[in-house]
């Protein structure tokens, strides 16, 4: 055991790894991809009628600049597909926890009983396909919200109106 | 309540009269600020027949301006009603902004030198989580502003009262217990130990912004000609070094002595019943108060040269939206221990001198650290210097054995103290910082791994207050997640108030 001094036995206490996660639908692994792909489409044209515009003699230039868009876009979407399965959440009794990261990997728990107030945030795409993401919002400021986005709609009501019960019925006690 | 209230806060009321020159003086800094350049450029062309222009366009200019000080201090009130602080103002577009007293985070006063003359403060309210955080009036009678505070603290106690949750009373009562106060040799003490190297690239900053301005409004680069002339210092290498580098690092030092006197004048610190109570300042007298149940972090650090002179830098966070946490903070440039102790145990009673365990981090971290701000930086500024043609780049080397150095005190200072309900990060390079929680005030924790440390079995832990974050990176990932599981339990098994 390594930390010898506390009242409380450490291997009695819940272990926030050893959830099982919750992934992500793949329906959203597909949004990020459509944006992700419109987003290198309208930088293609931007470069091709770039170079379309200006009379300039830079076949090479344009080369260069085609490769540095493939390269891009490969690890954009590259990436994309390798960190997908690594994002994932759970909801517990007390906490809720959201895990992210390929290279750089993490593991976000904000307990209930330091929740603000939560909502549902909706992007165009998103609500295509009848996603949404969770937010859960803390004192002071941004860094310690969470955010878990590509959540099914109706889930994401039930996770919101759960966190919220909790939170009042904290407020209660 | 109202009885034994000599001051009316409940009729709508304009603000002290001396609000007209104070709106004044800040609109007419905002003008300079904004037109400087203009300003310049006007001074610097001036020719006969434009000076009777300028003048009368200045006075026409002061004119409105004193015209519009005057306007909106008449359309300026503010009262209290249904438990909110209420705001009328506004000339063309009409405001209205009510605050409700559970949403006021705090009330503090300030004075600069015009406040001063007449006798009166500017109050500035936060009320964190929103956007505009910030409500000021420009100035009221101190009996005024005291008597609008007190209430204030006193109705939030009440509503939190009836709402089932447990606080203290606020401080009505002016007792209060002096922990200390700076006379001119701490000022100078903490004048020479300040963060010199700070002060530095903040006057380059101003610099470059100022000769950005004059550029514009001369329509000449000004980095242009510096650039010339560095240029030339630069062919001669050294001179640059050892003239260049000592002047600034003189003026830098200068302007950091005047800040400091400007800042920290008559620097008072006192405990109150619930709280802390802090003033400083020659020509803008601040005035911070803070209750101890919102501290969330203290920290307290040291240089090499404060360490000669035995004091800390002593800094006390609170709960507070972002983009003002800076400013909600209260920090005591020169303390000594004792009294760094005598803080710490006035919000957290028992954690001086209890029992902690010491916990480093990996001793990898000291290679990474010499990689990323020694070998690194110096492998590329070669790189360069060399392509430049450059022949004196290898001096640069010199700094190599430093950053081994620094690397080696950074791997042997990071870690963090532990104690059941205390959590300590510890760091520093040349000198020691330490940073304090209460482990149940833990608002979020985040255990999260670079790709490097992923492939060594290494964590970095974050822990998230209502008053920012605090990290270690560089343990053990099996210890970073009990650590987690730890804060996170103690977190979730209180329903203490916490913020």
């Amino acid at each position: 055991m390594i930390f010898k001094n506390n009242q409380v036995d450490l291997g009695q206490l819940p272990e926030a790894e050893s959830v099982v996660f919750h992934p992500l639908p793949i329906t959203y692994r597909n949004i990020l991809l459509i944006s992700s792909g419109v987003f290198f489409v309208l930088l293609l044209i931007g470069i091709v009628s770039l170079f379309l515009l200006v009379p300039a003699e830079l076949p090479v230039a344009m080369e260069w600049a085609l490769i540095a868009w493939f390269i891009l876009s490969a690890i954009a979407i590259g990436r994309i597909l390798i960190a997908f399965p690594y994002k994932g959440y759970a909801v517990r009794e007390r906490d809720i926890i959201y895990k992210k990261g390929w290279l750089w990997r993490s593991v976000t728990t904000v307990p209930f009983n330091r929740v603000q107030h939560c909502d549902i945030k909706q992007g165009l795409l998103e609500r295509q396909f009848g996603l949404s993401s969770l937010n859960v919002y803390t004192a002071g400021g941004q860094n310690s919200d969470l955010t878990i986005p590509g959540l099914d709609y109706q889930m994401a009501e039930k996770y919101k109106a759960y966190i919220l019960k909790t939170i009042s019925s904290d407020e209660e006690e | 309540m109202r009885r034994n209230d000599p001051v009316d806060l409940f009729t709508p009321q304009r603000q002290s009269i001396a609000a007209i020159l104070i709106i004044l003086v800040k609109f007419g800094r905002n003008m300079i600020r904004q037109f400087w350049p203009i300003l310049i450029v006007l001074f610097l062309n001036r020719k006969g027949s434009r000076e009777i222009a300028i003048g009368i366009a200045a006075g026409l200019f002061g004119l409105i301006s004193l015209f519009g000080s005057i306007i909106s201090y008449f359309k300026y009130y503010f009262y209290i009603r249904n438990g909110e602080l209420n705001v009328r103002r506004g000339v063309f577009r009409k405001v209205s902004l009510n605050v409700p007293f559970e949403r006021i985070q705090s009330i503090d006063f300030e004075q600069n030198l015009i406040h001063q003359l007449f006798g009166v403060v500017a109050v500035k309210i936060d009320t964190a989580g929103s956007k505009s955080s910030e409500l000021e009036i420009d100035a009221v009678s101190k009996d005024v502003a005291y008597a609008l505070r007190a209430y204030i603290l006193k109705e939030k106690a009440a509503i939190k009262g009836t709402s089932g949750e447990v606080e203290a009373e606020p401080d009505l009562s002016e007792e209060k217990e002096l922990v200390l106060s700076l006379g001119p040799a701490d000022l100078l003490k903490i004048g020479i130990s300040q963060n010199h190297f700070r002060t530095g690239i903040i006057i380059l900053g101003i610099f470059m912004g100022f000769a950005q301005d004059l550029g514009d409004a001369l329509g000449f680069d000004v980095f242009d000609k510096i650039g010339e002339e560095v240029g030339q210092m630069l062919q001669a290498g050294l001179l640059f070094i050892f003239i260049f580098i000592p002047v600034f690092i003189f003026i830098s030092f200068l302007v950091t002595l005047v800040r400091t006197v400007f800042k920290y004048f008559d620097l008072k610190f006192w405990k109150t019943r619930n709280g802390f109570k802090l003033v400083s300042g020659l020509f803008t007298r601040m005035e911070k108060s803070m209750q101890k149940e919102k501290v969330q972090i203290i920290g307290w650090s040291n240089n090499p040269i404060k360490r000669i002179f035995g004091i800390y830098r002593l800094r006390i966070y609170q709960a507070a939206s972002v983009d003002v946490v800076g400013n909600k903070s209260m920090i005591i440039p020169g303390a000594y221990l004792p009294q760094v102790k005598e803080t710490i145990s006035s919000v957290v009673p028992g954690s001086v001198g209890a029992d902690y365990e010491q916990h480093g981090i990996d001793p990898v971290s000291r290679f990474r650290f010499i990689w990323f701000f020694g070998l690194l930086p110096l492998l590329i500024l070669s790189g360069v210097a060399w392509y430049l043609g450059q022949n004196s780049w290898y001096l640069a080397w010199a700094y190599l054995p430093v950053s081994i150095w620094m690397g080696h005190q950074y791997y042997v200072k990071r870690g963090f103290q532990l104690h059941p309900e205390y959590f300590i990060s510890l760091g520093g390079i040349f000198g020691r910082t330490h940073k304090m929680i209460e482990i149940f005030k833990v608002q979020a924790v985040k255990v999260s791994q670079g790709w490097f440390e992923t492939r060594r079995d290494l964590a970095t832990i974050h822990i998230y207050t209502a008053a920012g974050e605090i990290s270690v990176p560089y343990l053990p990932l099996e210890k970073a997640r009990q650590l987690q599981n730890y804060l996170l339990y103690k977190a979730e098994s209180t329903n203490r108030h916490w913020i």
